[in-house]
């Protein structure tokens, strides 16, 4: 059994000013209304909070970042400053021991007979020892202090110890003494490490 | 597409017959919804009803039909026949049905329509066009479509027409008077006027009887116009057309003439008619509807 | 479907100027809204995103920084160890000039031998009294224990032994 339904027939009143018909203006007026508001309620506002607090958020980053970094760079300069201070006693560290080249130095105020190397250890997991006997021929003890006083200023590490044998024969002393050179364990490795930097 | 059945389109047809006469169709998935029908004394009313109708559904399609004498159809769509019949194919705009036949018009008429009216015509028909889309039987058929001021004949021969004639019906009416004023001068003055009561009965009775003939004169004028048409058309036919013979005359009435027009035709030309009212507005929405 | 018509009809619009107006009207503002919306959001993906590599990147400068301390701790550490076997150098020095000072004028030495823990003169006095008076009480001051042999010369001079020691820490021995 069909059962016809009658469409209802909605009559909306048509009034025109000028022209222009009212009704459907008013109503397209109120569909832009509602949209706009929905678009700012669903869309727009959540849109801007999240906006906002990303950008807070970014800004706290931001400054903490130009801190750390200021930090960093300080800490870079101060690190330039003393290795560029200390540059000579940090390359000093680094040379091996030449044996002639020590010979060469101390000729300045002895005279050296033998020089023995006695074997290399580590010290203080960072740095290796190594010890060498030295016998040499010195006219006055001046000399020997100047010999000290002068490895201030030598391009090896070196340390006068003891035991010292200083033993008279002739105008000259015979001395005998042991000294320990100190060098850098890695210095390949640390200043890979330092290139990393 | 989908959507097209849900569109509410307004179909406008009119014509210009002493009024404007107009019908509104509001069509949608191809049924007709609404219907209003009107008639407009000037072209402006009919402009202003028609652009209104438009700004309020731009959906609205409007036609028309050419009523005029320079138009026709023939039985092919090529130019040389057009030249083989001497008709002016520079001067013509034409239709191809089927590729089998066309219906053509002149380009001055059909600009002139086209600039008329202050809107624009979606469809613009010839007038043999409704006749052909209601022509069902096709063959050895001729129709006659029936206005209050012209006549349209359209012969088919083998389901396509070969023959097309239109012409303007023309009055007689003022003749007729004039005859009968005549007549009454004639009748003797000198006449006792009081001879009897019965000759001024014969002046009422003869009143009495101008009046029937002038009112029967109008119909009786489109059908001798008709009758004269018919033959005058067929000789025509048989001559240059076809050799085939016309099997029966369908009349479309569209003025109200009376229906034994056929018994008319088929006494004076012995060929059996059929009589059919239509109406040429509802004819040329469907028209207009179809064509979408 | 024949089309009979001399002219083709006119494209009809499916919606009125003023009803299309509105409706272009309304999407232009949709769309604008949804592009503001998008714009924010985009911003806010951009923003969490360079956070994101900011915080990253403060935690490299941070372990950075602490690689950079370490470097300069080491230096320090250098530079210490330095100015340590420069004193150690020093007070060596100091040790045998003091020691050299000690020895009055009258008494030489031949050869001495200096260890951590023990000083081993060999030197010639001319009397055991000189030795004694002058060279032992700063000996003994200085070192826990003393013991001087005497040996006689031919001419009447001594020549002396001194072995001191001193209990003191092996400064090479641990660490």
């Amino acid at each position: 059994m069909k059962i016809k339904l009658n469409k209802p027939n909605i009559k909306i009143p048509k009034i025109t000013i000028y022209g222009i018909d009212v009704i459907k203006n008013l109503g397209f007026f109120a569909l832009y209304i509602i949209i706009t508001l929905l678009a700012i309620t669903l869309i727009i506002a959540p849109s801007i909070k999240k906006f906002k607090q990303t950008q807070k958020k970014y800004f706290e980053a931001k400054y903490e970042f130009n801190m750390v970094n200021n930090q960093y760079n300080k800490t870079l300069n101060e690190l330039k400053m003393l290795k560029k201070e200390n540059a000579k006693i940090l390359n000093a560290f680094r040379r091996d021991f030449n044996i002639n080249n020590f010979k060469n130095f101390a000729s300045q105020f002895m005279e050296i007979t033998s020089i023995e190397k006695n074997g290399t250890k580590p010290f203080k997991k960072d740095f290796l020892t190594t010890i060498y006997f030295v016998k040499s021929k010195i006219n006055s003890p001046k000399d020997f202090y100047d010999f000290i006083d002068a490895l201030k200023n030598y391009k090896y590490i070196v340390k006068v110890y003891f035991p010292i044998n200083f033993q008279k024969e002739g105008k000259k002393i015979l001395l005998t003494l042991k000294l320990e050179h100190y060098r850098l364990k890695n210095p390949k490795a640390l200043k890979a490490e330092e290139k990393a930097h | 597409m989908w959507l097209e059945k849900f569109i509410k389109r307004n179909f406008i047809s009119f014509y210009k017959e002493e009024n404007y006469n107009l019908l509104l169709e509001t069509v949608k998935n191809k049924n007709i919804i609404n219907s209003q029908k009107k008639e407009f004394e000037n072209k402006k009313e009919l402009e202003k009803f028609v652009i209104e109708k438009i700004n309020e559904n731009p959906q609205t399609y409007t036609s028309t039909v050419l009523l005029t004498l320079n138009q026709g159809v023939i039985n092919s769509c090529q130019k040389k026949d057009y030249l083989k019949r001497d008709i002016d194919y520079n001067n013509i705009q034409f239709i191809c049905i089927n590729n089998q036949y066309s219906f053509y018009t002149s380009i001055y008429d059909l600009n002139k329509t086209k600039k008329e009216y202050k809107f624009e015509l979606d469809f613009i028909y010839s007038i043999f066009a409704p006749i052909d889309f209601l022509a069902k039987e096709r063959k050895n058929r001729f129709y006659v479509l029936v206005l209050k001021e012209y006549l349209a004949i359209l012969g088919y021969e083998d389901f396509i027409p070969i023959f097309s004639d239109i012409i303007t019906i023309n009055e007689k009416e003022e003749e007729e008077e004039e005859e009968h004023i005549e007549d009454i001068e004639e009748i003797d003055i000198l006449d006792d006027l009081t001879e009897n009561i019965e000759d001024i009965e014969d002046l009422d009775d003869i009143e009495e009887l101008e009046e029937e003939n002038t009112t029967q004169s109008s119909s009786t004028n489109i059908e001798v116009s008709l009758l004269n048409f018919v033959q005058a058309s067929l000789k025509e036919y048989y001559e240059n057309y076809s050799e085939d013979f016309i099997e029966k005359i369908i009349i479309l009435d569209t003025a109200e003439i009376s229906p034994s027009i056929t018994r008319l035709l088929e006494d004076e030309i012995l060929i059996p008619a059929e009589y059919k009212k239509i109406d040429l507005l509802e004819t040329i929405n469907r028209m207009s509807v179809e064509s979408l | 479907m024949r089309v009979y018509s001399f002219v083709k009809p006119k494209k009809k619009p499916l919606l009125k100027e003023d009803t299309k107006l509105w409706l272009i009207f309304i999407t232009i503002s949709f769309i604008l809204y949804i592009s503001f919306g998008l714009f924010l959001e985009i911003k806010s993906y951009l923003f969490k995103k360079e956070t994101k590599e900011l915080y990253n990147q403060t935690l490299t400068l941070k372990h950075k920084i602490i690689e950079l301390n370490k470097q300069k701790e080491f230096i320090y550490t250098q530079k210490a160890l330095y100015e340590d076997i420069m004193i150690k150098n020093q007070l060596v020095k100091q040790q045998i000039q003091n020691l050299l000072d000690l020895i009055p004028d009258p008494i030489t030495l031949e050869k001495f031998y200096i260890d951590h823990n023990k000083l081993i003169i060999y030197g010639i006095t001319p009397t055991k009294d000189v030795y004694n008076l002058l060279m032992l009480p700063p000996l003994e001051s200085i070192f826990e224990q003393t013991i001087t042999y005497f040996y006689e010369l031919p001419n009447g001079w001594y020549k002396f032994k001194s072995e001191n020691f001193i209990k003191s820490e092996d400064e090479n021995q641990t660490e």
